[in-house]
């Protein structure tokens, strides 16, 4: 049992399991989609993202690209709750939570698209 | 994308995880503490103000409790989440900082910058191989003519070197194995400015195998490779078009033509010193007995040249192995050695062992008994060059000067080699006052040597008037712009033209499209000659012949 790829299993799969809470529920009510949650999903989708680097092979770099994509967009919800928050004031409009929550959704596109590649390279393992 | 590249995002891991998680901490538990706004109401930290609060804690700018002070619980977290976030950022600082400056990787990088600047190399270059002594001078000479060079040398300090002086033209040079195939495609063995492989390490195996690898690897590229031993000869192929550079038997060579003909070895060595330096001295060494110290490489190479002249010799070792019988054992820094070789009636010692200061002894001591030998010193190492001018010797054979000045022919001026060869057949009264001329041209210093080659590129004013009919001849490359003035301070040594060579053109000889010309001319002269050779309407074209003062007598030669 490889200690490493343990860990690097566990957190690809985590990112994408609180990516995935975190957009459950009506995409236009704030109560379904908790801030905390964002905060864990992005925190652990950017470990994931740090755990992928550095790999030479062509799985690795496409691995690597679908982190960087949900990154991407998860820093993009954040930054986009926090803005229309604290800036604008209308952080409890519809349009707000609807925004954040449907770039979340395309960071779990994302996240299925890396745990989809990282089961291709398990099964590809011949042992 | 290559390795460098990785080894940088695998070493950043750890770093980035710790960064990571300890931000993480600090801002989901600083979000979580029960705080207070001003009123006393119970206030929390939201994720945008958190991130900015640890932020600026982390980097350790510490702007201050925003918005309201904090409360116990929230100081308590901030103290914990304080030492936690800053110790990561030192870390992840630390670790940025000890990749950067480690040695493998500057190496990586040092490895990359060469092989760009190789590649972007405009100009024709050479592949040295080797950076000692005869290297350093060699990458001089070549900068000098305007070719550009990289170098390869096992030695990062040679190549710390290269890099320092300006005097090597700000080549690129790799730390490295010139065996290596790879090592010499990196430094450019493909690429189609390379003109050849120069190999001039201190290892004759090494030479001998970079010698070869080129062949294989470039055919048709010029090959220079510097032999200290016999092993060389022997292990090139017999069709090999290299060109072996061996400073022993180049001056035992040298030395028997300065007995046999002085003249024409002062010529020689005038031609193939450097432009700008001093004309050589004439030396004229005695016919008679000889004693020859040192019975090495190059002591054999000077004996069998010596021994060709019809020279008798005495030889001095110190080792009996080396000695062949009648030889004396013993060191020639002892007087009473010398004198049992019979110094007495001896015309010449030649000083040739492997270590300077024991020639600097040889030569004093012989000097000592005997005021008025001829003195021949062999110089291995460049930096007793303070001590070998002082003792003033009547020859001096430098063993890396050799090569150097062998190489300066061979690569600028190949027409000049074949000049010497032809000048070698001439008499003794030619070569005088040709070598007298040459001295004077530039006020006794060795006058610069050139080729014009009369096509489109070079002359084409002279290609326009031949086409038109127009006669040119000679005597117009050189002639004054007006009648009273003085011609150009040169003189035409040879022309080529069609395999067929002409030493020193008479002035009334016409001249051909496809003519290769040697001058030899003061500095200066150069350009002012393409001047003319550009234009077609230049007036010394239509001079009436003027015979020059101290013009060498001309003559023309078939091949």
């Amino acid at each position: 049992m490889n200690f490493d790829k343990v860990v690097f299993a566990f957190f690809v799969l985590l990112a994408a399991a609180l990516n995935a809470g975190f957009v459950w529920g009506d995409i236009d009510s704030p109560i379904h989609h908790p801030p905390f949650e964002l905060f864990a999903a992005l925190v652990v989708n950017l470990i994931a993202t740090v755990l992928k680097l550095g790999e030479r092979s062509h799985l690795g770099a496409v691995l690597l690209a679908t982190s960087l994509v949900a990154d991407l967009l998860l820093i993009l919800a954040a930054i986009i709750w926090g803005v229309q928050t604290h800036v604008f004031q209308t952080g409890d409009a519809q349009t707000t939570i609807v925004s954040v929550v449907s770039l979340a959704v395309g960071a779990l596109f994302a996240n299925v698209a890396s745990t989809i590649l990282l089961i291709i390279e398990t099964a590809s393992v011949r042992r | 994308m290559d390795s460098v590249f990785f080894l940088v995002l695998r070493r950043m891991r750890l770093p980035l995880l710790l960064l990571i998680t300890s931000y993480a901490i600090a801002i989901g538990g600083l979000v979580m503490m029960p705080g207070q706004d001003d009123q006393g109401r119970p206030w929390q930290f939201d994720f945008l103000h958190a991130f900015y609060f640890v932020s600026y804690t982390a980097s350790t700018i510490g702007f201050g409790e925003i918005p309201y002070p904090f409360t116990p619980a929230q100081r308590l977290w901030t103290s914990f989440s304080i030492y936690l976030t800053v110790l990561a950022w030192l870390y992840a600082f630390g670790n940025i900082l000890a990749l950067i400056q480690d040695a493998t990787f500057q190496r990586v990088l040092a490895r990359r910058r060469f092989e760009y600047r190789v590649r972007q190399q405009a100009t024709d270059f050479f592949l040295v191989c080797g950076f000692g002594e005869t290297g350093g001078l060699v990458v001089s000479l070549l900068d000098r003519r305007g070719i550009g060079a990289t170098v390869i040398d096992h030695d990062a300090a040679a190549i710390s070197a290269l890099e320092l002086e300006p005097a090597f033209g700000h080549c690129p040079g790799m730390v490295g194995d010139a065996r290596d195939p790879d090592c010499l495609r990196r430094a450019g063995l493909d690429h189609p400015r390379c003109l050849g492989v120069l190999a001039l390490t201190g290892d004759d195996d090494v030479n001998v195998a970079v010698t070869l690898a080129a062949m294989l690897l470039r055919p048709g590229a010029r090959l220079f490779c510097q032999a200290r031993a016999e092993r060389v000869e022997g292990r090139l192929p017999t069709t090999h078009s290299a060109v072996i550079l061996d400073s022993d038997r180049s001056f035992a060579a040298a030395l028997a033509l300065a007995i046999h003909q002085p003249e024409t070895y002062r010529l020689y060595d005038l031609l193939g010193y450097l432009p700008g330096t001093p004309a050589p001295p004439v030396v004229r060494p005695p016919r008679g007995r000889w004693i020859l110290c040192g019975h090495g490489r190059f002591g054999r190479a000077v004996e069998n040249s010596l021994r060709g002249e019809g020279i008798s010799l005495s030889i001095i070792d110190t080792n009996a192995a080396a000695l062949d019988e009648g030889g004396v054992l013993g060191p020639a820094t002892d007087a009473a050695v010398l004198q049992e070789a019979g110094i007495a009636d001896a015309v010449g010692i030649v000083a040739g062992t492997d270590v300077d200061i024991t020639n600097l002894g040889i030569l004093l001591n012989a000097r000592g008994l005997k005021p008025d030998i001829f003195t021949v010193l062999r110089q291995n190492q460049d930096i007793n060059r303070p001590l070998v001018l002082a003792a003033r010797p009547d020859l001096l054979m430098e063993t890396s000067l050799i090569v150097v000045r062998q190489l300066a022919i061979d690569l600028t001026n190949p027409l000049l080699r074949l000049f010497l060869l032809h000048a070698m057949d001439e008499s003794p009264a030619w070569a005088a006052a040709l070598a007298d001329t040459l001295c004077g041209l530039d006020e006794a210093r060795v006058p610069e040597i050139f080729t014009r080659t009369l096509d489109t590129a070079d002359a084409p004013g002279v290609m326009r008037r031949l086409k038109r009919g127009q006669g040119s001849f000679v005597h117009g490359l050189l002639a004054p712009t007006d009648p009273e003035g003085a011609a150009l301070a040169g003189v035409l040594l040879m022309r080529e033209r069609g395999g067929q060579y002409a030493l020193l053109p008479a002035p009334g000889d016409d001249l051909e499209a496809g003519d290769r010309l040697l001058f030899a001319a003061a500095p200066g002269v150069a350009a002012r000659l393409d001047a003319r050779l550009w234009s077609d309407d230049f007036p010394g074209w239509e001079m009436p012949l003027k015979a020059a003062p101290n013009s060498p007598p001309h003559n023309t030669l078939p091949a």
